[in-house]
């Protein structure tokens, strides 16, 4: 059995914090690529999520990008569509249903981003 | 989602008289992907199903079910009337009572103008949990 000093206790502490919240970040880049890379199938011609998928040229589908934040002790995975006309396709109007492609994509990648955070998170308790 | 369930939430949502009085009548309907939606109107969609099978299912057909439910709300009045209205329809669903179904919470709410149509429109998107039997 390992014995510490209640200091020791702390500074192991400390570094396993900072080492979770690093190994978050890497879990969380990755599903959220996953997830930008669903939503690009999604905006793909012939893919049976929608009846009709969301492109005409292209555009929609290749400005499709993810973007990770972290801020202390919070770890923020973005997936963005920055597209100008990206909000109606998403929403929907009164002429035309939704096709919410990154909701979608970030809903069916459940089980798998789970399985990402786990995996890093796991790795980085090992290490720490 | 089950016809069933739809028909349950608009019903819940047609028995809400400051939704309806809002809305000038009980103009809510399911959404048809060809059809161009009636203003004022209440649309709902539903998105993405996950179910899993609970244990024993090849013999109860027991599944639960997971589902985003859109509910878009359009009038070419102003923002603040379509706005009083998703509000209407936030409360209406959350003290509605839909049985075997959960209303988890909103996932999002987004605000648009059509500048073409002059329609106002706001997207409110819901999770919702339930029971099936196959």
């Amino acid at each position: 059995m390992a014995r510490m000093t209640p200091a020791q206790l702390k500074a192991r502490l400390t570094k396993a914090a900072k080492r979770i919240i690093q190994d978050t970040g890497t879990g969380m880049e990755k599903a959220a690529l996953n997830c930008e890379a669903t939503a690009k199938e999604y905006c793909t011609p012939g893919n049976p999520k929608y009846p009709k998928a969301p492109f005409d040229k292209g555009l929609l589908r290749a400005e499709i990008y993810h973007q990770l934040e972290i801020h202390g002790n919070t770890v923020q995975g973005f997936l963005i569509s920055p597209t100008e006309y990206a909000e109606p396709v998403h929403e929907g109007r009164s002429g035309m249903i939704g096709r919410p492609f990154l909701l979608d994509s970030i809903i069916d990648n459940r089980e798998a981003t789970l399985k990402f955070l786990a995996q890093d998170i796991a790795a980085g308790l090992e290490a720490a | 989602m089950t016809v069933a369930i739809t028909g349950a939430i608009i019903t819940a949502l047609k028995a809400n008289t400051a939704l309806t009085t809002a809305l000038g009548g009980q103009y809510i309907y399911p959404r048809s992907r060809e059809a161009v939606a009636q203003i004022p109107g209440i649309y709902l969609t539903t998105n993405t199903e996950t179910s899993t099978c609970r244990p024993g299912y090849l013999s109860a057909r027991h599944r639960d079910s997971r589902q985003i439910l859109q509910v878009d709300v359009f009038d070419d009045g102003t923002a603040l009337q379509v706005d009083t209205l998703a509000d209407l329809v936030d409360r209406a669903l959350f003290v509605a009572t839909l049985a075997g179904v959960r209303v988890e919470g909103r996932v999002s709410r987004s605000e648009q103008f059509e500048a073409d149509t002059g329609r106002h429109h706001v997207a409110l998107r819901y999770a919702l949990a339930y029971s099936l039997q196959d």
